[in-house]
C-alpha cells in the first residue's frame, strides 16, 4: 500500500470517526458529503478506487460513502 | 545571622504570609512581622512576599519603602534613636546627630561598617521635659549631650 | 496629514443612560452622569490645566492644578476628582485660580531642569505647555532644587531598548504607575519613598526597567506627561511632524496606532485611542518592534535561479514575472491544469490575498489555494459554521468588559493577544470570574491582582473530553437555559445531544482520569460558567491545533447555546486569532473549496456572479489543500507553487516530509521581505512589501476591517497586488487595478458580507465590523443577536476520540507548543528588532520532577525525540508545566520545533495536531542532525551572485 492511499484512508476514516455517532443514515450522508465538499476529484477517485478494489482497512461508513459518490458520479 | 541565607528568608516569608492568609490587605503587618522576626526587612524578600500576596514586587518595595520603620539592612548591636522633633531640636538635638555620627562613623539612618551601631532619628518620644531625647536599645536616655549618650552607648555595647 | 493631536479629555468617558447637566464658565453642556467637571469643560472646548490627569486614567487629584471654583462650594476643588451635579455653576479661569495655578507651577519648575530648549520632549511636553498656559514667568523659590544639580540626579536607566527613563525630569504625577496598572495590569511600577524624597521605581530597589515586571508596552511612557519615560527614538531623532493612521501587522487583536513621522521615516508609534480594538493601548511588538521594515535583510530586489542550488541572480520585474510565468505554464502544459497553486498569507492585506486567489482561479483556472490559517484555525471556521452558521467570532473585543464569566481555553492571552489581554484583566480585577482550561500554568492562572477561579490543568488531547464532562454537569444538574434553547436551537439535533452528553460516560467522574482533572474541580467550573450570568470563551490554538480541533469548537460552541450565552454582549465564542489578518485571508476566499465569503465553489448560483465579473468560467471542484499540495508534490503530480509572505517550511508540520515536497517541485514562487526557510527551496523571490508600506485592509480577531495606510512608498517599488497582477496578466488573464480600493469595491460587489465596505467608508468612519450590508448598515459588533446566520443552531455530538499519537515507553512524555510575548510566529520580524534581547532562544519548559529523573539542569542542552526526528534545544526547568507534559515556543528556525511534530491532524480540515507530540527527551551537548543539516543548506541555498563589480 502506498503511503498516499494510507493518507486518505486515514483522513477518511477520521471523517467516519466523526459521523459514526449518528444514526447510520445520517452518517453516511455526512462522511460522503464532507468527502465530496473538501477533496479533490483525484482524492476521491484514487479513494473510490482502492474501496471497490479492496477496501482494505477503510471504515464501514467510508465504504457506503464512496459507493454513493460514486452513484452520484 | 542563620536566618539570613535567602532559603531561610524565603520559608520564613512563606510562614508569616500564610499566617496572614496570604491577604494582601495584610502587607503592612507581615512587614511589621518579617521585621520582628529576622531584625529588618531585606530587598531580597520582596519578591517571595510579591508571590505569596499575589502582587507585583514595586507594589511591595512601594509599601516598605513608604514606612520609614522598615529597615533594608539588620540593624547594628546597639540602636540609637534620637529625637529631632521641636523641642529637642531647639536643645541642639540636630548637631547633637551630627556630632554621633561622625564619632562613630555612621550616616544618619543607617549602620556602622562593623555593624556596631545604627543611628536613626525620631519625631518625639513624648519625652519633651527631658529633651534632647533619644532611646539607645529602647531605653529612654533624656537631657543628653554628647559624652552622655555616647556613655549609654557605651554602656549598651559592653 | 499634519501631526496628529488627539484630544485629552482629563478623565474617562462615562458610559451610562443618565445624563446630568451644567453650566460651566456660562456655557451649558449635558453629559452622562459621573463625568469630571474637568471633562465636562474639556468637552465644552474649555480645557482645564492639568499634570496628573489624562483620560486613559482614573482620577488621581494630587497636582492641584486643576482647581476651580463651583458657586455654593467652599475652596477649590480639583476638577478631576470632582463629578458634574445638576445644576452646578463652574467657573475655570478666574484671577484667584490664575494665582494659584501659577504658585503650584512655580512649585514644580523650582524642581525641574529648564533645559526645554535640548530637552528630547520639547514640542511635546505637558509640563511646558501648561506652564505656558497658566502664564508661569517667574519662580520665586530660585531654581534650587535638587533635580537642577546633575550630581544629585540619578543616571539615565537606559535598560529598556525602546525607552529611557531619566528620574531628573519626573514630577512624580504618578500617571506612569497609575497606566501600569490601570491599562496595562502588570503593576511593574511603585512610587518609592514619600514626600520630597518620593520617585518612580520600576520594579524593586534592586531592579531597572529591563529587569524589572516591565512588559515594555510603552503605555507609561505615552502617559507621561514629561520627557522622563521617553521613546529613544524621539530622543534620537526629535519629535515627529506628522501622523497617519494605520493597523499593526503583528496580530490578530488588530490595534490601530499613529505612525509618526519626519518625512518617509517612523519616529514612532503610537496606539490610537480611537482603535475599537485597542482603545489607546498597546504592547512591545505594534508599540515598537518595527524596526524590521527597513532591516538590512530585506531584499528589495526580484531574484530568479534555474535550480535550488545556484546562486540567486537579481533582475528586474520584467524578468522575474516573465520566468515565473512561463515556468507556471510549461508545467500546466505539461501536467496539466491542477499541477500549480498557490498558497496566501494571513500577513497580508484583504486586498492583497482576494488578488492571490483570484489569480489562481481564473488565471491558473484551477482552485488549488488554501492558506496559512490551515495550520491555525481553520477549524474555527468548519466549527462555527456548522454550529452557528458564520466562521467568525461572536463578539467585539469591547463585550469582555461585560462578560462575568471568562473561560479561557487553549489561549495565553497575555503573550498571544497582549492588549486584548489587558482588556480582559481589566475586567477580572472589576470582579469577574476566570476559568482557565491549560496544560501550563500561564499567567493569567496567577499574576498581580488576577486569579483564576479553577485551572482545569488537562492533558494534553483531552479538550473534547473536558467539554464533554463540563456538558454532561449542565444538562443533568438542570443548567441549561430551556427558554433559550427552544426558541434558538434547532429541536432534534439538542434533543440527542443532551442525551449523548447526558450518558454516564460522559461524566466528570468516568473521565477525569484522562483528562487529568478532579471531577469535583470539573463540576464547580461548568456550575461557575453555566450560572455566572454573562459567561464568554476565549480560545486559541490549543484548541483547534488538535486531530479533534473541529469538534471540539463545536463541543464549545453547543455549551454555549445549551446556557444560553451568545447572542448578547458579554457572552459568546471568541477565537483569538494568531496572525494579523487570519479572519481576513479565510474571509478573502483562501480556501480550496470557498469562494470569498465563505460559499462552496460547487454553487452555480454564486460560481456564476464570479464567472460574470471576473470573464472566465471557473472551477466547480474543490482544489488541494496544503498538505495534499505537499502529498501530490511528492507523487509527481504538484509542480508550481506560488508562496505569498508565509514561511511554509518553517512553520507546516513534518519538516522532512515539508522539505521533501519544495524540492521535488519545478518552480516555487516566493514573495515575501525576507529570504526566508522556504525561499530555500525557491526559483523566484519576489520582494514584498512590510505593513508600512501597504495601501489596503485588515480584519483582526472581532471581524473588525481596519485600515492599513503606506507611510514610505514601496521598497521594491511595486506594491504586491501590482505585482500579483502583472503575473496574472504573464499567465495570459487580464487583471488590472489602479488602487487597492479598487479592489476592495470588487470585494463588496461580489461578497454580501462586505457589501456596504468600501475605503472612503473606512477612512471617515474608522472602522467596521463585517457583515455590512443592507441589513447591518453599520457593521455587526455582536452576532447572532436576534437569530443564528443559519437560522436555528445547531447542536453537534462531539464524540471523544484520543488522538492516534500516543506516549509509550520510547515517547513518555507530551510535547506541545506555544508563543510567548515579544516575538511573533516564525520570527522573521521580531528576530530582526531588539525584541530579541527579551527571548533569545527558544528553550525547552520541562517539570522539575520529569528533568530531575533524566539528570537535567537547568539551562542543560537536550535532545528532543519524538517518532518523525530530533532537535536539540537548551532546557528550562519550569513548575508552570504539569508532569509529563513539555512545551517549547517555535519563534527560532534554527529549532526546528516541527522536525518532531507528527502528521496528525483534525479531521475536518487538516489543520495539524501542533498540540501533541508523543517525545522523549534526553541529555545531549550538540546540535541534532537536522539542525546541522539546515545550517548547510542555509549556507548554500541563500547565496547571491556577487554584484558586478562598477
Ligand atoms: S512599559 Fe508597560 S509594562 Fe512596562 S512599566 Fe510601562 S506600562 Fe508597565
Ligand atoms: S515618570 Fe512621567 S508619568 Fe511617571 S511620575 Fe514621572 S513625570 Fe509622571
Ligand atoms: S496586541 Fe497585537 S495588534 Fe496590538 S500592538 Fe500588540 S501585536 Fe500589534
Ligand atoms: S520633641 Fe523630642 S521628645 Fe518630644
Ligand atoms: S489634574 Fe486634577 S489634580 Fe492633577
Amino acid at each position: 500500500m502506498s503511503d498516499d492511499i494510507k493518507e486518505l484512508i486515514r483522513m477518511a476514516n477520521q471523517i467516519a470517526t466523526f459521523f459514526q455517532s449518528y444514526p447510520e443514515e445520517e452518517a453516511v450522508t455526512g462522511t460522503a458529503e464532507h468527502i465530496r465538499d473538501f477533496w479533490t476529484s483525484a482524492m476521491r477517485a484514487r479513494l473510490g478506487r482502492y474501496a471497490s478494489d479492496n477496501g482494505n482497512g477503510v471504515h464501514p461508513l467510508v465504504m457506503q460513502a464512496m459507493g454513493r459518490l460514486q452513484q452520484a458520479a | 545571622m542563620s536566618t539570613d541565607s535567602p532559603l531561610n528568608i524565603d520559608a520564613t516569608v512563606v510562614d508569616i504570609c500564610r499566617h496572614h492568609a496570604n491577604a494582601p490587605a495584610a502587607l503592612i503587618e507581615i512587614l511589621h512581622d518579617l521585621q520582628e522576626e529576622i531584625g529588618h526587612v531585606p530587598q531580597s524578600a520582596l519578591p517571595a512576599i510579591a508571590t505569596a500576596l499575589n502582587l507585583s514586587r514595586a507594589e511591595v518595595h512601594g509599601v516598605v519603602s513608604f514606612y520609614h520603620d522598615f529597615r533594608e539592612k539588620p540593624a547594628g548591636a546597639v540602636t540609637v534613636k534620637i529625637c529631632r522633633a521641636e523641642a529637642c531640636q531647639s536643645m541642639g538635638a540636630l548637631s547633637l546627630i551630627q556630632r554621633i555620627c561622625a564619632r562613630h562613623g555612621v550616616e544618619l539612618g543607617g549602620t556602622s561598617a562593623d555593624g556596631r551601631i545604627t543611628v536613626e532619628a525620631v519625631y518625639c518620644l513624648g519625652n519633651c521635659a527631658l529633651s534632647p531625647a533619644a532611646l539607645v536599645n529602647d531605653k529612654p536616655v533624656g537631657r543628653i549631650d554628647e559624652e552622655r549618650l555616647n556613655a549609654a552607648i557605651r554602656g549598651a555595647m559592653s | 496629514m499634519a501631526l496628529l493631536e488627539e484630544p485629552d479629555f482629563g478623565t474617562p468617558k462615562r458610559e451610562t443612560e443618565k445624563t446630568v447637566t451644567v453650566q460651566i464658565n456660562g456655557q451649558t453642556i449635558t453629559v452622562p452622569e459621573g463625568t469630571s467637571v474637568m471633562r465636562a469643560a474639556s468637552e465644552l472646548g474649555q480645557d482645564i490645566p492639568k499634570l496628573c490627569a489624562t483620560d486613559m486614567l482614573n482620577a488621581w487629584g494630587s497636582c492641584r492644578m486643576c482647581l476651580v471654583e463651583i458657586e455654593g462650594v467652599r475652596g477649590t476643588p480639583a476638577s478631576c476628582t470632582t463629578p458634574v451635579r445638576e445644576g452646578m455653576n463652574v467657573r475655570t479661569q478666574t484671577p484667584r485660580l490664575e494665582k494659584i495655578r501659577r504658585g503650584v507651577m512655580e512649585l514644580y519648575i523650582s524642581d525641574h531642569p529648564l533645559d526645554c530648549l535640548t530637552c528630547a520632549a520639547n514640542g511635546d511636553c505637558e509640563l511646558q505647555d501648561t506652564a505656558g498656559e497658566v502664564g508661569l514667568r517667574d519662580v520665586r523659590y530660585g531654581f534650587q532644587g535638587e533635580k537642577h544639580f546633575a550630581e544629585a540626579a540619578e543616571p539615565k536607566d537606559e535598560s529598556n531598548p525602546y525607552f529611557h527613563f531619566d528620574s531628573s525630569k519626573c514630577i512624580v504625577c504618578s500617571r506612569c504607575v497609575r497606566a501600569c496598572e490601570e491599562v496595562q495590569g502588570t503593576f511593574a511600577l511603585t512610587i518609592q519613598g514619600r514626600g520630597f524624597d518620593s520617585k518612580v521605581s520600576a520594579g524593586a530597589a534592586t531592579d531597572d526597567f529591563f529587569g524589572s515586571e516591565c512588559v515594555s508596552c510603552g503605555a507609561c511612557v505615552q502617559a507621561c506627561p514629561t520627557a522622563t519615560l521617553m521613546e529613544k527614538s524621539v530622543y534620537d531623532h526629535g519629535v515627529p511632524n506628522r501622523s497617519v493612521l494605520t493597523t499593526c501587522a503583528y496580530c490578530g487583536v488588530g490595534c490601530s496606532f499613529k505612525a509618526e513621522m519626519q518625512g518617509d521615516q517612523v519616529v514612532r508609534m503610537v496606539p490610537y485611542k480611537d482603535g475599537g480594538a485597542n482603545e489607546g493601548h498597546s504592547c512591545v511588538k505594534g508599540r515598537f518592534a518595527w524596526g524590521y521594515a527597513t532591516h538590512k535583510d530585506r531584499i528589495t530586489t526580484p531574484m530568479i535561479r534555474d535550480k535550488i542550488t545556484d546562486p540567486w541572480r537579481k533582475v528586474s520585474w520584467d524578468e522575474a514575472i516573465a520566468f515565473a510565468a512561463d515556468r507556471f505554464k510549461s508545467i500546466q502544459q505539461k501536467y496539466g491544469k491542477g499541477s500549480i497553486g498557490g498558497i496566501t498569507s494571513s500577513r497580508c492585506t484583504n486586498e492583497e490575498v482576494f488578488v492571490v486567489q483570484k489569480m489562481i482561479r481564473a488565471a491558473f483556472g484551477n482552485n488549488n489555494v488554501d492558506t496559512c490559517a490551515r495550520v491555525c484555525h481553520s477549524p474555527t471556521g468548519y466549527g462555527l459554521k456548522t454550529t452557528f452558521g458564520t466562521s467568525a467570532g461572536t463578539q467585539n473585543f469591547k463585550s469582555v468588559e461585560k462578560a462575568d464569566v471568562i473561560l479561557v481555553i487553549g489561549a495565553n492571552p497575555t503573550d498571544g493577544h497582549p492588549v486584548f489581554a489587558s482588556r480582559m484583566k481589566k475586567r477580572l480585577r472589576a470582579g469577574a470570574k476566570l476559568i482557565v482550561a491549560d496544560p501550563r500554568k500561564i499567567d493569567l492562572v496567577r499574576s498581580p491582582h488576577v486569579a483564576a477561579n479553577h485551572h482545569l490543568q488537562l492533558r494534553p488531547g483531552t479538550n473534547v473530553a473536558l467539554m464533554n464532562a463540563l456538558a454532561h454537569v449542565v444538562v443533568t444538574e438542570g443548567l441549561v437555559d430551556e427558554e433559550f434553547v427552544a426558541e434558538r436551537c434547532e429541536e432534534a439535533d439538542f434533543t440527542r445531544w443532551r442525551a449523548f452528553v447526558a450518558e454516564a460516560r460522559n461524566a466528570p467522574e468516568a473521565l477525569s482520569e484522562k483528562i487529568g482533572v478532579d471531577p469535583e474541580t470539573i463540576r464547580e467550573a461548568a456550575r461557575l460558567y453555566a450560572t455566572g450570568k454573562n459567561a464568554a470563551i476565549y480560545y486559541g490554538l490549543g484548541v483547534t491545533e488538535h486531530s479533534q480541533g473541529s469538534t471540539m469548537v463545536m463541543a464549545m460552541a453547543n455549551l454555549a447555546m445549551a446556557t444560553g450565552n451568545i447572542g448578547r454582549e458579554g457572552v459568546g465564542v471568541n477565537p483569538l486569532r494568531g496572525q494579523n489578518n487570519v479572519q481576513g485571508s479565510c474571509d478573502m476566499g483562501s480556501f480550496p473549496h470557498e469562494l470569498p465569503g465563505y460559499r462552496h465553489v460547487a454553487d452555480t448560483l454564486v460560481r456564476g456572479t464570479f464567472e460574470a465579473d471576473w470573464g472566465v468560467p471557473l472551477s466547480a471542484e474543490p482544489g488541494l489543500r496544503i498538505p495534499n499540495m505537499f502529498a501530490a508534490a511528492l507523487d509527481g503530480s504538484f509542480r508550481g507553487l506560488f508562496v505569498q509572505g508565509e514561511d511554509i517550511a518553517q512553520s507546516d508540520p513534518n519538516t522532512h516530509h515539508v522539505t521533501a515536497a519544495l524540492e521535488s517541485m519545478d518552480c516555487i514562487v516566493v514573495q515575501d521581505l525576507f529570504l526566508n526557510e522556504t525561499a530555500a527551496f525557491a526559483q523566484v523571490f519576489l520582494p514584498g512589501t512590510s505593513f508600512l508600506e501597504k495601501d489596503g485592509t485588515f480584519t483582526n480577531a472581532e471581524r473588525r476591517i481596519n485600515r492599513v495606510r503606506p507611510v514610505m512608498k514601496e521598497q521594491s517599488g511595486l506594491s504586491e497586488w501590482e505585482v500579483v497582477a502583472r503575473l496574472a496578466r504573464a499567465m495570459g488573464y487580464d487583471m488590472h487595478y489602479n488602487a487597492a480600493s479598487e479592489i476592495m469595491d470588487e470585494i463588496a460587489r461580489l461578497t454580501p458580507t462586505f457589501s456596504g465596505v468600501n475605503f472612503a467608508r473606512l477612512d471617515r468612519e474608522g472602522s467596521l465590523q463585517w457583515p455590512v450590508n443592507d441589513k447591518a448598515p453599520n457593521g455587526t459588533p455582536t452576532m447572532h443577536v436576534s437569530g443564528f446566520v443559519r437560522g436555528k443552531g445547531r447542536f453537534m455530538i462531539t464524540e471523544y476520540v484520543p488522538t492516534e499519537e500516543r506516549t509509550n515507553r520510547s515517547f513518555p512524555l507530551i510535547l506541545t507548543t506555544g508563543r510567548i510575548l515579544s516575538q511573533y510566529n516564525v520570527g522573521a520580524q521580531t528576530r530582526r528588532t531588539e525584541n530579541s534581547r527579551w527571548h533569545e532562544t527558544d528553550v525547552l519548559e520541562i517539570h522539575p520532577f520529569d528533568a530531575e529523573e533524566r539528570g537535567i539542569a537547568d539551562g542543560d542542552r537536550v535532545s528532543i525525540q519524538s517518532r518523525k526526528g530530533a532537535v536539540s534545544l537548551p532546557a528550562q526547568i519550569s513548575e508552570r508545566m504539569p508532569q509529563g507534559v513539555v512545551y517549547t515556543t517555535f519563534h527560532h528556525p534554527v529549532s526546528g520545533a516541527n522536525v518532531i511534530t507528527t502528521e496528525f491532524s483534525d479531521w475536518a480540515t487538516n489543520c495539524p495536531e501542533y498540540k501533541v507530540t508523543a517525545v522523549q527527551i534526553v541529555r545531549s551537548n550538540q546540535p541534532s542532525d537536522w539542525q546541522v543539516a539546515h545550517e548547510e543548506i542555509r549556507r548554500t541555498n541563500y547565496r547571491t551572485e556577487p554584484e558586478p563589480a562598477e
